[in-house]
């Protein structure tokens, strides 16, 4: 592998190269709202091609963890079955690690129901910190918020 | 929707006033229509400005709402007296002639309130003006409203048929969203009280608001306009990311001029419930940047729009986990 410059280098400069030279070319407005667009795509998606795969490898056992202990402490048979039913494999395949995440997402959700309906508030303290965290780890890679292209009429 | 297309269509429905197509230039921004300006010279010497709105390519959008359904809602509330829209004039509902359905209205000299917004204004009069003309579209009688716009036939059917966006969004990705699982609990177990059900209009902020001197303001873009809880406009607003923002900087004083213009009660709206429906008056628009998302996954093409709005899916994922975190538990799920 070539490993200089890295993947999220490349689309950089990729992003400058767009914005130093490509960009003042275009006088359409619309365009240049486009091009505008797809830069802040192009940057998260450096901030994703760094980390995206470290932070789904780093969530799956947390969540994985929350489904067997909520399974061991309610004896609840669709948590264990959910429980049962994800794991973390070893392959770094981006593929891979997605299918392993969405799993366990899909766990976690099923035992963060549980949890919920009954009001084991000890559980949903622990729930509710892996869903900030989440989130957290998104806002990281992915921007948010962007105003680019709101029509002000 | 070009200079030919628009020329042929006027020569098909005013064939006696002798159009001429002057010119026809999209206007840049907006996430969802394709939006063109057009100015037109008729055969008495005359020169009217146009406004024509149609549906982007498939393969290029995003947003889906339906031409014919605005239309109806725009014959429906064009002559109500408790606010104006600009007079929409044609349809071409199959887009035999502009290439896609498409509405035309006519085009209003004037300033969008988005615009006004930047201009540093009194932001505490100009929160009052932006009630205001809120009130005035939630105000309108639902007996003053052409039988032709659909009705709930309950306010619990309606809400119920809002919050099951989030199954559609859950079910579009597979349940792999363990945020929009939360937050559709939550939303289960805070049913908020019932409100009388008015026009909500689903895009309600003030880029929507038109500026017009000597007349009172124009609300436009009703593409996701319908009959419902009035408190989704509400919510809507709430994540509008364009400052100056007119509600955030003091919650009680933009919802005790509300309560004052529409009769609703604190217990029906308060900074809770405001909250509240941020995560069902948005919901609407999340289902289709999901399914936006999926299509993406799914090898279809959407336009820029369906990677972009990856930025809108981030936004609202951390308001709806933001909010419902604060929403208390019930041991009742509705």
């Amino acid at each position: 592998m070539i490993t200089r410059p890295s993947t999220s280098r490349v689309l950089e400069d990729v992003v400058e190269e767009l914005s130093r030279d490509i960009m003042p070319l275009i006088t359409d407005p619309a365009q240049q709202i486009r091009m505008h667009m797809l830069m802040i795509v192009l940057n998260d998606c450096v901030n994703a091609s760094e980390r995206e795969i470290s932070v789904m490898r780093a969530e799956i056992p947390q969540y994985l963890n929350f489904v067997n202990d909520v399974a061991a402490a309610t004896g609840d048979a669709a948590v264990a079955a959910a429980a049962a039913g994800a794991s973390m494999g070893t392959s770094l395949v981006l593929s891979d690690v997605i299918a392993d995440y969405e799993s366990a997402s899909r766990a976690f959700s099923t035992a963060m129901d549980l949890v919920m309906d009954t009001v084991n508030r000890e559980f949903i303290e622990r729930g509710e910190e892996l869903l900030r965290q989440r989130v957290t780890n998104e806002r990281a890679i992915l921007s948010g918020s962007s105003a680019v292209g709101r029509s002000a009429s | 929707m070009n200079v030919e297309q628009f020329q042929s269509f006027l020569d098909a429905v005013e064939p006696e006033r002798g159009a001429t197509v002057l010119s026809a230039a999209p206007i840049p921004g907006g996430y969802s229509r394709d939006t063109v300006m057009a100015e037109v010279r008729w055969a008495d010497g005359t020169t009217e400005k146009f406004v024509l709105r149609g549906d982007p390519p498939e393969d290029m959008s995003v947003f889906r709402s339906d031409r014919a359904a605005e239309w109806a809602m725009l014959q429906a509330v064009k002559d109500l007296p408790d606010f104006r829209i600009p007079t929409p004039r044609y349809f071409d509902a199959t887009g035999e002639y502009m290439g896609c359905k498409c509405i035309i209205s006519e085009a209003i000299d004037s300033t969008s309130m988005q615009k006004f917004l930047d201009s540093g204004p009194d932001l505490d009069k100009a929160r009052e003006d932006f009630v205001a003309i809120m009130a005035s579209a939630h105000n309108t009688p639902l007996d003053s409203i052409a039988d032709t716009i659909a009705r709930p036939t309950s306010w619990r059917q309606h809400i119920e048929d809002v919050i099951a966006n989030y199954e559609r969004m859950l079910q579009i990705i597979g349940d792999t969203d363990p945020v929009l699982r939360y937050t559709l609990k939550k939303i289960r177990m805070n049913l908020p009280p019932e409100v009388p059900m008015t026009i909500v209009h689903g895009d309600l902020q003030p880029g929507n608001f038109l500026l017009s001197e000597g007349t009172d303001p124009y609300i436009i873009d009703w593409e996701f306009s319908r009959i419902g809880d009035p408190r989704l406009d509400l919510g809507y607003y709430l994540q509008i990311p364009m400052p100056p923002h007119l509600y955030h900087p003091d919650p009680e004083a933009f919802l005790t001029s509300y309560r004052a213009l529409t009769g609703l009660t604190e217990e029906q709206i308060n900074p809770a419930i405001a909250k509240y429906f941020l995560l069902l008056g948005t919901s609407h628009l999340m289902v289709d940047i999901i399914q936006g998302t999926q299509d993406v996954t799914d090898g279809l093409h959407r336009g820029v729009m369906g990677t972009f709005l990856m930025t809108a899916y981030a936004h609202f994922h951390n308001l709806y986990l933001d909010y419902s975190l604060d929403m208390p538990y019930s041991e009742v799920t509705a």
